[in-house]
């Protein structure tokens, strides 16, 4: 076990690397001359000087890319305005719209996306797998047919049209619910919960058939496993045999879509946050993209790459875990 | 855009019915697909939008009107003080079936037409040239196996951990970036492309994967090891003994990839980085749309709408293909 948890830690070491790389080469060594680019339109000689200089670009790529990891691990100097200022770890540089450490900002807007992510995963988790487990106990029945159907709408129904189209109803029409946007839970739990609660909703209702037919599926399969039947015959509570026998082995493919999809919020979830205006990494992201801030769009990429790497691993070691037959691949 | 990333598993065939006797799996297939009612409804919705994009000319020219003419602009009446246009219902009349569109006043009918003429070329070329890649990439790497596998299977894990939408739209920028000064003619088939090449690369793992699990545990069975044996090569291996078995799987994954792609699509242009002005898109309608929702719903609707139903009938379509083809697994 401790081998294979090792042997995946490499591995994911080694893709964060080459996604690092190739980030990397993408935005600071393709377009013509980043320094101009990210300047803007109103760009003076000064700033862009500025920019050539915290970029380094006149040296060679290898060693841009060493001074960047260089910088996340172990910090380093930028000059800034004819002074040297000191970047501490975690270095991702400074953003060349408003001048702010990356990271810094990074941490600021993390706490509005894992709040959109949690809320929403348990929404969907709940209601994903209850509404599975309930059709597969009852597969055929009008409940069942209802449930899926319900959830297939939600599969194909898009946030970016959802979402305004709920917001503008049940906030500007109807006024049953307040403006979307994050208020940290600390500071007012009633404000946190009622301006995050659309989006949340609307994020999950388009998750929810993802689940509910991964449920469904795996525990109708899981129903007629020899286990189960065997597990029936010795006179089982109906109530042990589906929560204890069925579940464990309905969590499994569950999990892996979990996994996934966690990562996926995790690294900012750019429509939801965008069409409800939620400041989040997500939104984050889209803004440095349009603004052309490159060390802000490096960073938000290999944050949601961390993201969805650390789960993978996160959900390979739990498979190990629940099913041993995995850990000798 | 939510892909369902599952190693494929086995699931029970099941069992022929009576009248299937006899018949081969193409018949039986589509005697069950003509079973499925939702199946067949879908189906029909589908080849309607497919019919009304490729028609896109000629509706325009038997309706009398072109997406580009701004008629709000043009004739006075059309649109009131504020650009909103005037009437019931986004201004619907007979004149303008489905009304006009705030602001520069073109007829939305037209834009929709269009739009989905946008939309599915988009997604039919994506689909084509994944399955094509992906089914190239998890046929060599999943076939020939050892080492040439396992750095197939580490390419795959390398691009799942690039995050797919946030690279879509980086991408999509830089390249714009790149093609500034471009003419105007250019860069509406320069738009295409991009877009298109951007979808495939990112979208070609979701089948390469499914594939090359197909391929994985086709490669281990009898016949395979018979035809080996009897001395074919790998190529006509390739040709007669696997990918005969790996129809099903393609066509699957295509009618799985065929939504998901025009969702991706709209969300791109919903965030204003897709396909731009003047090339009519549903996303951006959406966008300009939930704008002005307050003063006039009509316009966020119809788009939305109908993504949604074009959407939602590719989603059941699928489900139907990959019931008629029972092949449980792959979803």
């Amino acid at each position: 076990m401790f081998r294979f948890v090792i042997r995946r830690l490499l591995g994911a070491a080694v893709i964060l690397a080459v996604v690092s790389f190739a980030t990397f080469l993408l935005f600071f060594v393709i377009p013509g001359d980043p320094a101009r680019l990210s300047c803007g339109k109103s760009c003076t000689p000064e700033r862009l000087a500025d920019i050539r200089a915290s970029l380094g670009i006149d040296r060679p790529v290898l060693e841009q890319y060493w001074e960047y990891m260089k910088g996340i691990f172990a910090g380093r100097d930028f000059l800034q305005a004819g002074e040297v200022v000191h970047c501490d770890i975690p270095c991702f540089g400074y953003s060349f719209t408003n001048q702010q450490p990356v990271w810094e900002t990074l941490v600021d807007r993390f706490p509005a996306t894992l709040s959109l992510a949690i809320g929403a995963s348990v929404l969907f988790l709940a209601v994903g797998i209850g509404l599975g487990a309930v059709s597969a106990l009852r597969a055929g029945s009008l409940f069942d047919r209802i449930g899926i159907s319900f959830a297939l709408v939600g599969a194909s129904v898009q946030i970016f049209f959802l979402g305004p189209l709920l917001n503008n109803i049940f906030v500007n029409q109807l006024g049953w619910l307040p403006q979307p946007r994050y208020v940290p839970l600390t500071d007012d739990p009633v404000g946190w919960f009622s301006g995050l609660l659309l989006p949340w909703l609307v994020l999950a209702f388009v998750s929810i058939a993802i689940y509910a037919r991964l449920t469904r599926a795996a525990a109708i399969e899981a129903l007629s496993e020899d286990f189960v039947r065997a597990g029936r015959a010795r006179g089982l509570a109906a109530r042990t045999l589906h929560l204890k026998h069925t579940g464990r082995a309905t969590i499994t493919p569950v999990m892996t879509v979990f996994g996934l999809d966690i990562a996926t919020l995790l690294g900012g979830a750019i429509i939801t946050e965008t069409v409800f205006n939620i400041q989040g990494i997500g939104k984050l992201a889209l803004t440095s993209l349009t603004n052309s801030d490159l060390p802000m769009i490096m960073a938000t990429v290999l944050v949601a790459a961390i993201f969805i790497v650390l789960a993978n691993l996160v959900v390979d070691i739990a498979y190990a875990l629940v099913d041993p037959r995995v850990r000798i691949t | 855009m939510t892909t369902i990333l599952l190693e494929p598993v086995e699931g029970d065939p099941a069992p022929l019915a009576a009248s299937d006797l006899g018949r081969s799996p193409r018949q039986i297939a589509w005697r069950r697909f003509r079973r499925d009612r939702v199946g067949v409804v879908s189906g029909l919705v589908v080849l309607f939008f497919i019919a009304v994009a490729a028609l896109a000319p000629v509706i325009a020219a038997l309706y009398g009107k072109n997406p580009d003419t701004t008629y709000g602009l043009d004739n006075p009446g059309l649109l009131n003080q504020y650009s909103f246009p005037i009437g019931a219902r986004g201004g619907m009349s007979s004149e303008y079936w489905l009304g006009l569109e705030p602001g520069l006043g073109r007829d939305v009918f037209m834009q929709l037409v269009y739009g989905a003429r946008t939309s599915l070329f988009i997604a039919f070329s994506v689909a084509l040239i994944t399955s094509v890649f992906g089914v190239l990439f998890g046929i060599v790497t999943g076939y020939l196996g050892g080492r040439i596998d396992a750095v197939g299977g580490w390419i795959l894990d390398l691009m799942l951990a690039f995050p797919g939408l946030l690279m879509l739209i980086a991408l999509s920028l830089v390249v714009n970036d790149v093609m500034v000064g471009d003419e105007e003619e250019a860069s509406t088939i320069l738009r295409f492309a991009t877009v298109i090449v951007l979808f495939s690369i990112f979208g070609w793992v979701f089948q390469a994967r499914l594939i090359r699990g197909q391929v994985l545990s086709l490669r281990e069975r009898e016949f395979v090891d018979a035809a080996r044996m009897s001395g074919a090569g790998t190529w006509r291996i390739v040709r007669r003994e696997l990918l005969p078995n790996l129809w099903s799987p393609i066509l699957v994954t295509f009618s799985i990839a065929v939504p998901s792609i025009i969702t991706g699509e709209a969300a791109l242009s919903f965030l204003g980085v897709g396909i731009v002005e003047p090339i009519p898109d549903w996303g951006r309608m959406v966008n300009h749309g939930s704008q002005v929702y307050l003063a006039d719903p009509a316009y966020m609707l119809i788009p939305g709408g109908a993504l949604l139903v074009m959407v939602l009938a590719f989603n059941l379509l699928g489900d139907a293909v990959r019931d008629a083809l029972d092949s449980k697994g792959l979803r």
